[in-house]
């Protein structure tokens, strides 16, 4: 852990002296007057060149109200039943077993706050701890954290002809482009993987203290499960897709399970560079003292959990699942992202084994066992490593929404169940099972039985389902821990049972299916109504 | 001519043409692993003019194998025989002594297939394996196959006897001293101390001997080793008059000089890696530090699914910080049982070597994963300190007029209490339930076994409950409330 760098930006409002301000202004009021027309040009909205680092943050409360708003059009938090981010520093139970076992206050230490609070807070000095006054840090995860800090587009963005604006100009305002894949898979994945240049790494001795283990992680899906408060470009109105075109910002690739695919090679990279980066903010040999006791590096959690957390038992699970290059007994990179990204490569015609691409990071972790920091900080191959990975996504995104859609799902789906039959764990199966799940449903080939069907097995078999924050924050057995039971329990024979798909007819019927879709399946139906392509299957009720 | 056995000629044999069939321990030509001196044996070995021709034993290899002790007239003879010079040494260890099988274990499916993962070569070719497994590590040679094939032979324990071989069988030889015997190369067996350095080499290993991580995570199973239970389950070939089994106290003496040499071992091992390790930091080459099986193979090696901090958090007090493994609890917890086992006079021996193996803990705590060389040697010295205490009190342990070992509950109750973590832990039950074998069995080698058809007592109701299920290697499902409820119905 050591040093941990925040978010730039303090919780002091500086909007009195923001040099935007008579800009904003005067944005509001041609929005009010409803003077700002559709299709205007950009350059309505002068863009400064501010760097992104000076923005400060306004603060949630800001945002709803306006977001909160039944009727807001843009974006509506209130009916977003599922958000779960917004009460992630809880007096439970488990917080306090934590806390007493690491010795720490939860609300003064770094690495609890990077992830489970806005980036603005500071580690609160004890005596505010209980001060439930302290928006920032009992706000939970709130609009900026992922959007950015809100001083430099919050006046900009009332403005109707905001939409028109590039994403690069919006960045310049200090509103991050989550539309982008790349941009909102890294955003993601900076809690939900880890980022040690951020502080963001539960360290292992967290996880032996009692914190739920951070699994595998489909950016797609979790989405999906936490319930969108936006719409994708092909879900707005067919006047708003036409503007789009012409003004560069639909970066949002050509369907769901293109997004994921992207997302997937994002998180191969970041699962290759956590141990690298966390052996730059380590400076050598990390003789600083970590900021959790225990979590010096090696910071084990940075690992694969499942190299060393097995069963001494033979047939050996451990030994079925390969070392990917690795000497066995070494603990390996984070093994979740791999399948799927495998996929990912095979779309984009650029078939290579994921084990192929980390096998630079994987060299430098057999060196010595953890890698050694030195090592680790510059992996000869690195470099061709990650141009790989790029060119696969560019070559993902610059694929277009048209006809062919179907038959490119359909394809996508062919591909991720051959991958899928492989997998040889439940982490790295259920990326795989969650895009396989979105991409059927509109690809063309099977019957809406069949696709029913391929659904429903793969949910049963690796668990889908991404459940609601338990009922009790002291529930006994929240629904992580059945998880790895199932992961302790999952059979690849029974899985790839699940992943083989009945066989295609390309140009066969593509209706719409009859049958409800299974009800535990997390995966929302995108609304069908805005959708101008002839697509199956996007009209069903949940 | 003694050593010219039959079975040696068939050995020289085997020599010429490496993949013979013949020879107690060479496995079936189909088994050979494709490799140097793997493939069909040679034709025309032997000559109808002179079936002897062109064959001349190998002086190296006389004082190795152990068809040059096997003859019928020395150490290859009946049980029966004369138990004086031994007769039925060789007979008893080829019938029932699973060291004579260490090198049939090369063969087997789970070996090949630990090879492959490690992709090194055949493991009957590898000296990493054949040191332990085989005669190999007496020489600085590679030996020839049907001298490995004799698996942990003579030589392994005894030393190369190409200096004492004749000079054994000559009458003066038990008037020698034992130090005279020891300058021809002959290892003296007969006290507990010299046993269980012998043992310890493979057993706990040493820098020579080193079973790592790498061979675990290929297959290999976990080291435990305890003189006393060992010598109570081993075939006894020699005759006990003399040596320690005469000794009325020799579980007990077994049981803590074979303690206290396991640490003495444990230390040496540990100071030999991360000397080594140091010094492969040093100069930039690999290096192999951490080495996970200096630590508690349970702190990692169980699944989430049955982590019982995840379940519902653990109450009990730590006394290492969450997610750190500590050092092998093994050695450490036999620490404790031996400072709280031994009785008067000896009461207290053990607690200088106890503090010391804490000391370690508390560091290998700290460092236990260190990357820079100048730390990996201060677990070095450390190691070098819980040595030179080990030493002293094995040697201690090993001149006492008499051992009393009283393992009782209220002793290491204390013990538990500072870390019930590592009390409560299997290994330490192990270790507990090592001591009352030792204290409660008794008597001379074999007569404390329990054999089939006596009703299981106490102690083995204990022992049964440390058993792991079929298939793990490691004790899943160890119930320690189950056991100290058990180990309270020990008389």
């Amino acid at each position: 852990m050591g040093q941990v760098t925040r978010h730039p930006g303090t919780t002091q409002r500086r909007a009195a002296g923001s040099p935007f301000r008579p800009l904003g202004a005067a944005i509001v009021a041609l929005a009010v007057s409803g003077a700002g027309a559709c299709g205007a040009p950009p350059d309505a909205l002068p863009v400064p060149q501010t760097p992104p680092a000076d923005f400060t943050y306004k603060g949630a409360e800001l945002c709803m109200r306006c977001h909160r708003s039944e009727q807001s059009e843009w974006c509506d938090v209130a009916t977003s039943t599922a958000w779960r981010h917004d009460a992630l520093f809880p007096a439970n139970p488990r917080t306090r077993a934590m806390e007493e076992a690491l010795g720490i206050t939860a609300a003064t230490t770094a690495s609890c706050i990077a992830c489970h609070t806005h980036p603005a807070a500071e580690p609160a000095p004890e005596e505010a701890i209980p001060e439930e006054s302290n928006r920032f840090l009992h706000g939970g995860i709130s609009c900026e954290t992922c959007h950015g800090p809100g001083s430099g587009y919050f006046e900009p963005h009332l403005h109707a002809n905001w939409r028109f604006l590039a994403a690069a100009d919006k960045a310049r305002l200090g509103m991050v482009d989550l539309r982008d894949p790349v941009r909102k898979t890294e955003n993601c994945l900076g809690c939900h993987l880890g980022d040690a240049r951020t502080g963001r790494v539960v360290p292992h001795a967290a996880y032996a203290a009692g914190h739920p283990p951070l699994g595998a992680f489909e950016v797609e899906a979790a989405s999906a499960a936490m319930g969108p408060h936006w719409k994708r470009v092909w879900e707005k109105s067919e006047r708003i897709q036409g503007l789009a075109a012409t003004h560069d910002y639909h970066t949002e690739a050509a369907s769901t399970s293109h997004r994921s695919l992207i997302a997937a090679l994002v998180a191969l990279k970041r699962s290759a560079f956590l141990v690298q980066e966390a052996a730059e903010v380590a400076g050598g040999t990390a003789d600083a003292a970590p900021a959790v006791p225990g979590s010096a590096w090696p910071e084990l959690a940075l690992y694969d959990c499942q190299a060393c957390h097995h069963d001494l038992v033979l047939p050996s699970r451990r030994q079925q699942v390969g070392y990917g290059g690795l000497v066995p007994g070494r603990p390996g990179l984070v093994r979740w992202p791999r399948r799927l990204a495998e996929a990912a490569f095979a779309v984009a015609e650029m078939p290579t084994a994921a084990e192929d691409i980390i096998s630079p990071w994987v060299a430098a972790l057999n060196g010595r066992p953890f890698g050694h920091p030195d090592d680790l900080r510059s992996p000869a191959g690195a470099g061709n490593a990650v141009a790989r990975v790029d060119a696969a996504i560019a070559a993902l995104a610059a694929v277009r929404r048209d006809g062919s859609l179907p038959a490119r799902e359909r394809q996508i789906a062919a591909v991720l169940g051959t991958v899928g039959e492989r997998c040889t764990d439940l982490d790295g199966a259920r990326p795989v099972g969650w895009v396989l799940s979105e991409a059927i449903r509109y690809a063309d080939g099977w019957t809406a039985a069949e696709r029913d069907l391929v659904r429903a097995r793969l949910d049963t078999t690796l668990r889908l389902g991404i459940p609601g924050p338990p009922p009790r924050p002291d529930d006994p057995s929240p629904f992580w821990r059945s998880s790895l039971d199932a992961a302790a329990a999952f059979d690849p024979a029974v899985a790839t049972e699940a992943f083989r798909l009945p066989a295609a007819r390309p140009g066969a019927s593509t209706s719409p299916r009859s049958s409800p879709a299974p009800q535990a399946n997390p995966l929302r139906p995108v609304p069908g109504a805005a959708v101008p392509l002839e697509l199956p299957a996007t009209t069903v009720p949940r | 001519m003694r050593w010219f056995s039959a079975r040696f000629a068939a050995a020289l044999l085997i020599t010429i043409a490496p993949c013979g069939a013949t020879g107690r321990a060479a496995p079936p030509v189909a088994d050979c692993p494709t490799g140097p001196g793997c493939g069909p044996p040679r034709e025309a070995v032997a000559t109808d003019a002179d079936p002897y021709a062109g064959m001349a034993s190998d002086p190296a290899l006389r004082g190795l194998a152990t068809a040059s002790c096997a003859s019928a007239t020395c150490h290859g003879g009946p049980r029966g025989g004369n138990h004086a010079v031994q007769s039925f040494a060789a007979t008893t260890w080829v019938n029932a002594d699973p060291h004579a099988k260490a090198y049939e274990t090369l063969f087997t499916a789970r070996s090949v297939r630990m090879a492959r993962l490690l992709r090194i070569g055949p493991p009957h070719t590898e000296r990493q394996c054949l040191v332990c497994h085989s005669v190999q590590d007496v020489s600085p040679h590679p030996l020839p196959r049907d001298v490995l094939a004799d698996g942990v032979g003579c030589a392994s324990c005894h030393g190369d006897a190409t200096e004492w071989l004749e000079a054994h069988s000559l009458a003066d030889w038990k008037g020698r001293s034992p130090a005279d015997k020891a300058a021809v190369g002959f290892a003296d067996l007969s006290g507990a101390l010299e046993r269980a350095r012998v043992c310890a080499r493979c057993h706990v290993g040493d820098a020579d001997h080193d079973m790592h991580h790498d061979h675990v995570a290929a297959g290999h199973p976990r080291l435990y080793f305890e003189l006393a239970q060992l010598q109570r389950r081993w075939p006894r070939h020699w005759n006990p008059h003399g040596r320690a089994e005469s000794s009325p106290d020799f579980n007990a003496r077994s049981w803590a000089v074979g303690q206290a040499v396991a640490l003495e071992a444990a230390g040496t091992l540990l100071e030999a890696r991360t000397a080594r390790a140091a010094k492969a930091v040093r100069s930039g080459a690999p290096a192999r530090w951490p080495e996970y099986t200096e630590f508690d193979c349970q702190a990692c090696h169980r699944t989430l699914a049955t982590a019982p901090v995840l379940a519902a958090g653990n109450p009990l007090p730590r006394q290492l910080p969450p997610g750190t493994p500590g050092w092998q609890p093994w050695f450490v917890t036999a620490a404790g049982v031996l400072d709280a086992g031994l009785d008067e006079p000896l009461a207290g021996t053990g607690a200088d070597l106890a503090a010391r193996v804490a000391a370690l803990r508390r560091l290998l705590a700290d460092e236990w994963a260190a990357a820079d060389a100048a730390r990996i040697e201060r677990i070095a010295a450390e190691a070098r300190g819980v040595v030179r205490v080990a030493s002293r009190t094995a040697v201690t342990l090993a001149a006492a007029p008499d051992i009393r070992v009283a393992a009782a509950a209220h002793r290491l109750a204390p013990r538990a209490a500072t870390d019930p973590r590592l009390w409560r832990g299997w290994d330490a039950a192990a270790q507990t339930t090592l001591a009352l074998e030792a204290d409660r069995r008794g008597g001379p080698a074999a007569l404390g076994v329990h054999h089939a058809g006596d009703p299981p007592g106490p102690l083995d109701m204990l022992r049964e409950s440390l058993l792991h299920p079929a298939g793990f290697d490691a004790p899943v499902g160890f119930d320690a409330e189950r056991f100290q409820r058990q180990r309270a119905d020990v008389p």
